[in-house]
């Protein structure tokens, strides 16, 4: 290759380095990713659900999916194999055995958990997810491309994919219902669920009901609420009456899934400096041998 | 070395039996890619919400940006740090980086599930992802490594412009625009070269920010913070042996000598590269003390031994031999070795590692995504055949006959 | 002081109908500074209370008074209208419920606090009608609704189905929760069937089998349901999916249950008894007074509780069969044959014992054979039927 001279290359390489570090202005531009204090959260008790799976029902019809009638969601079958959520239906409800009392056995709810530090808006390369101040983890259909990393990401395994479809397949994860709570009405699954196993409020609130229900029935509880700081805390949290892993909630540490990548990403590209810091580097290196050489 | 070689397109028949399988293979690959585009992805892959990623993803595009290291090793050995006697091999592994990014790019494509939103990343950018980091580098890279190869372009056809039909009258403008690219890349290539470089090592460590995300759902062999470190050393590790490989392939597939003198020194710079790799990644491994898991019997510790004793301790051993540099044979089979164990740990780190929640069955790729895979990498193979058949690519003694010198039409048309 | 504040709550509760001022005589009867039992912002909601202005708490969240009035006393059916929107009214049997409630809670399963004027607070006076809300510590008015009663009613039905309870909303027809109204107003629950014997079957090594003469332990021991009975789950009678449990029930016993708490309403009493008394071979057959203590009850010894005889405690010991053990009156000559239920005749009247009960036992029937050839007991009797008089003593 032919190198050019002194006075270009230093012209040109300022030229390259100035285009690159004027990148790094816009380079902190990501989605809308708040921590809110007035966030709401949602605590499951799932020693009061009964299994009714209105709460499924409601869900579908707020979010316009097909539903079969609401009478057919009492058939207690579908209890014989775990449900995930999907596509068609963004939240489920599965049945555990209750050890000490085996005529009451326990229901739990799973939808996404809109995670204070989400794993999937950190995650997404073109930030179609965001966590809204009201503690909503929503996505945004305009930007998604479909590369399923927030798939990948989530800690809970939630965001879920319409594999089936050639053209515009969506990600599909409960949106914490973010239309019904801007027009100040409550998700649909909370409005509808006949005994009130969902309590939702701001959730710091929630958070101190549920330590409160702790103490007060004690034997009705294992002493844990589980949101509260897994996966750096979530905004749904969940009451129990047996172990959480026998009822398939992942074991997860209290750090934000996000934390150990995002490290990473910010350390590499930390005002760009590290990146040109290589490229002034490679182009001394360049600049030297070339000099050595010619100098022979 | 330069004096004695000259990069010139290989005259031979096109079509051989091999061509012809790969030809099939390609056809069969295509098939399947149409109901991918028709039917959508669940049609043709066994990819579900449990595992988002699966064969396109490990192979296609982590091993693909992986194997193609060759490129920007070669570059910052050749053009940054002037070492000339190498300068044989930058050219295949050039055209190596750019076809195989070419179709990384294609792998990606066909794997989102939105493709015709691909350019979103270009003006919907999230700072925090690794996913985005990666995307914005490649797509850089690949324009770079396209701006890289023009000089080979330029050179084959600067004063051989010949359109068919009526399109002959923009034989002259075609000319000028070449030469003034020429004219133009000449001054500035080195900042190409430089930002290739750069870009490359950036990208190889993201690929491995990746999986860190998804911590929680890693097998402990593989996860750890440093896996952008493990993925950029493996990247530099594989970049040389990848040369040799396809040096060694090339040669004999057009029935030249190989360059066992220059393949041999560049062996001579795989064993320490790929010791220091070995040492972090098994440093790693004893600070973490996830050595226990190898007491397991499974997928994932068979994997993990396949991965470090054939990918990188048994070559790591062959690099270090006199015997085995000397060898275009032994080369090479070492060299397959690294290649070999570079892809296999990406796919481990993609697949085998990734253990989500609520899975009821392991992934296992459809026979719809192997197709596609193997098409892609036939697909690849024929270019690379037609590419150094019609640029002048790789290098021959310079008594053997050949095309004019670029210097020679210089002077011609000047 | 549960029976005194039970009698307390019954006063008051009979006050009830009448005026206000009455009400609470109890509270309106201390005058600060009193030590109460409890604190006084429990009741009151400003720090002076005044006579004119108790500032009464309206839902106060500890037990102040333990004790509820009888079911009897409560409303017999209520029509729950308060949110329909989906579904129509619910028409609670309310009286039927309490009543059932006796074994698994009682009043407090549903009116966990009492109050503090003297009506017993409905679900509506508490909880908030809307789910909306800022204070969500207690659950809304259809959540509170619905707790009390899905636990019991999924076990009953093993169904969530809405219109066992609602009547759905159709326009146009006739008010069937209306209809349901009067025809449940004034119902009793049926009677509850009750066991003579329950076999269960166990995995002890001495013995499979348990039998427990439920029958025996309630009629005998004068038991009451709610002294074993306290906190059963509905579905031990109420389960749709089991038919009803006859005389006898065979038990298989597959609870993982600590052996304490399995134990524990049976060793209140047997705690000294060894395994293999229990826990036999074969299902035991029913107590027979004349095989295990080798002297047949007669009719009336057969009325009487075992501690008649065997005095209070838990553990029986044998008695002395001799009439006069027991009745001390009963010396020859100064017994009053009348209490049998016949009157002897004259001739008959001056007579020993011996005469017709040979060998003094009274557990066999009298023998006319030592005077008479041609008669015989009860064809001929030596006097006139009265009818004894059940209850009273014959001592």
């Amino acid at each position: 290759m032919k190198l050019p001279s002194r006075r270009a290359f230093l012209k040109t390489a300022a030229v390259a380095g100035g285009a690159v570090a004027g990148l790094s202005a816009t380079a902190k531009a990501g989605p809308k990713n708040v921590l809110s204090p007035d966030r709401k959260g949602v605590l499951v008790d799932t020693t009061v659900c009964i299994g009714c799976r209105t709460c499924e029902f409601a869900c579908r019809t707020a979010h316009g999916l097909a539903t079969p009638p609401l009478e057919s969601y009492g058939d207690k079958s579908v209890f014989s194999a775990m449900r995930r959520p999907d596509t068609g239906a963004l939240t489920v409800v599965n049945q555990y055995p209750n050890a000490t009392k085996s005529e009451l056995p326990y229901f739990v709810k799973v939808q996404c958990m809109h995670c204070d530090h989400p794993a999937c808006v950190s995650a997404c390369i073109v930030g179609a997810f965001s966590k809204q101040e009201n503690g909503s983890v929503i996505w945004d259909t305009d930007r998604c491309i479909g590369c399923r990393y927030c798939m990948t990401a989530c800690p809970f395994q939630i965001p879920s994919f319409e594999y089936n479809k050639a053209i515009n397949p969506e990600i599909r994860k409960c949106d914490f219902c973010i239309t019904r709570t801007r027009a100040n009405a409550l998700p649909a699954c909370v409005e509808t669920c006949p005994v009130e196993a969902l309590t939702y409020g701001p959730r710091e609130e929630v958070l101190r009901i549920a330590k409160q229900r702790l103490v007060t029935y004690p034997e009705r509880y294992v002493n844990r609420i589980y949101g509260e700081y897994e996966a750096g805390g979530t905004g749904w949290m969940y009451l129990a009456g047996r172990e959480f892993a026998d009822l398939k909630f992942p074991k997860l540490g209290q750090n934000p899934a996000p934390g150990v990548s995002e490290a990473i990403q910010h350390g590499i590209f930390a005002y760009f400096v590290p990146p040109v810091a290589l490229y002034a580097i490679l182009g001394a290196i360049m600049w030297m041998t070339k000099n050595r050489k010619e100098g022979v | 070395m330069d004096d004695h070689m000259k990069a010139t397109p290989m005259k031979t028949k096109f079509i051989t039996p091999g061509v012809i399988v790969l030809i099939l293979l390609a056809l069969n690959g295509l098939v399947f890619l149409a109901g991918r585009f028709i039917f959508g992805i669940g049609s043709v892959t066994n990819l579900n919400d449990q595992y988002p990623w699966g064969l396109w993803i490990a192979v296609d595009v982590a091993a693909g940006v992986a194997l193609a290291a060759g490129g920007f090793t070669t570059a910052a050995l050749g053009h940054v740090m002037h070492q000339e006697q190498y300068h044989v091999v930058i050219r295949p592994a050039l055209l190596t980086a750019m076809l195989g990014y070419t179709f990384v790019a294609i792998g990606v494509f066909v794997d989102i599930g939105r493709w015709y939103f691909i350019w979103h990343p270009l003006v919907m950018w999230n700072g925090s992802s690794a996913l985005f980091e990666v995307g914005i580098c490649v797509m850089i890279y690949v324009t770079v490594l396209y701006i890289e190869f023009l000089p080979v372009v330029t050179e084959r056809f600067i004063g051989r412009v010949y359109l068919p039909g009526l399109l002959r009258q923009l034989n002259a403008p075609v000319d000028r625009l070449l030469r003034a690219l020429d004219r133009g890349l000449s001054k500035t290539m080195f900042v190409f070269i430089i930002a290739g470089v750069v870009l490359s090592t950036l990208h190889q460590s993201s690929l491995g920010t990746l999986m860190v995300i998804a911590g929680a759902k890693m097998h402990p062999l593989w996860f750890t913070p440093i896996l952008p470190l493990l993925f950029l050393l493996s990247a530099i590790s594989v970049g040389l042996p990848m040369v040799i490989f396809e040096s060694i392939i090339a040669a004999r597939s057009f029935k030249l000598k190989p360059e066992t003198e220059v393949l041999g020194r560049l062996g001579g710079m795989v064993a320490p590269i790929l010791g220091v790799y070995l040492a972090f990644k098994l440093g790693d491994m004893f600070i973490r003390e996830t050595f226990v898991y190898l007491a397991e019997f499974n997928t994932a510790s068979v994997m993990w031994t396949i991965e470090v004793v054939v990918g990188i301790v048994i070559p790591l051993r062959m690099f270090l031999s006199r015997t085995v540099l000397k060898s275009p044979a032994l080369l090479f089979v070492a060299s397959t070795l690294v290649v070999l164990g570079v892809a296999v740990s990406r796919i481990n780190n993609f697949i085998v590692a990734y253990q989500p929640p609520y899975a009821l069955h392991p992934y296992l790729p459809s026979f719809g995504e192997i197709s596609v895979t193997v098409g892609f990498i036939s697909l690849l193979t024929l270019m690379y055949r037609a590419c150094v058949m019609i640029f002048p690519v790789i290098s021959v003694p310079e008594d053997r006959p050949a095309l004019h010198s670029k210097y020679a039409i210089r002077t011609e048309k000047s | 002081m549960k029976h005194a504040s039970l009698v307390l709550a019954l006063v008051l509760l009979c006050a009830l109908p009448s005026s206000g001022q009455d009400q609470g005589s109890k509270w309106q009867k201390h005058t600060p500074p009193v030590k109460m039992e409890v604190p006084c912002q429990t009741c009151h909601a400003c720090p002076k209370p005044t006579k004119t202005d108790p500032c009464l708490v309206k839902c106060p969240r500890t037990n102040i008074l333990p004790g509820y009035h009888p079911d009897q006393m409560g409303p017999d059916v209520l029509r729950m209208d308060d949110m329909t929107d989906q579904y129509g009214p619910v028409i609670f049997a309310h009286r039927m419920h309490a009543e059932m409630s006796e074994m698994s809670g009682g009043c407090y399963s549903c009116h966990h606090y009492n109050s503090t004027s003297m009506a017993i607070l409905s679900c509506r006076e508490c909880h908030p009608r809307s789910r909306a809300r800022t204070d969500i510590s207690m659950p809304d008015l259809k959540g509170a609704y619905h707790r009390q009663c899905m636990d019991c009613h999924r076990q009953w039905t093993h169904s969530t189905d809405c219109n066992g309870c609602h009547f759905k909303k159709e326009p146009g027809q006739t008010d069937a929760a209306a209809l349901h109204e009067q025809e449940i107003a004034g119902k009793k629950h049926p009677k509850v069937t009750r066991p003579t014997r329950v076999v269960f079957e166990t995995r002890n090594e001495h013995g499979s089998f348990v039998t427990f003469f439920h029958d025996d332990h309630a009629a005998r021991f004068g038991l009451k349901c709610t002294d074993c009975h306290q906190q059963e789950g509905c579905v031990r009678c109420h389960d749709a999916a089991k038919p009803v449990a006859g005389s006898t029930q065979i038990r298989q016993e597959r609870t993982q249950r600590p052996m304490e708490q399995l134990h524990q309403p049976c060793f209140s009493c047997h705690a000294q008894d060894k395994c293999e008394s229990c826990h036999v071979a074969e299902p035991m057959k029913a107590f027979d007074h004349a095989r295990s203590a080798g002297w047949a009850l007669n009719r009336f010894h057969r009325e009487i509780s075992c501690q008649k005889c065997h005095g209070p405690n838990k553990r029986f010991t044998k008695v002395d069969t001799a009439c006069k053990t027991c009745h001390k009156g009963w010396s020859p000559g100064a017994f009053k044959h009348e209490v049998t239920g016949l009157r002897l005749d004259a001739n008959h009247g001056t007579l020993d014992c011996e005469s017709c009960h040979v060998d003094m036992d009274f557990g066999k029937p009298p023998s006319c054979a030592g005077c008479h050839d041609d008669k015989s007991y009860p064809m001929q009797r030596p006097g006139k039927m009265i009818t004894a008089v059940p209850g009273t003593s014959p001592n």
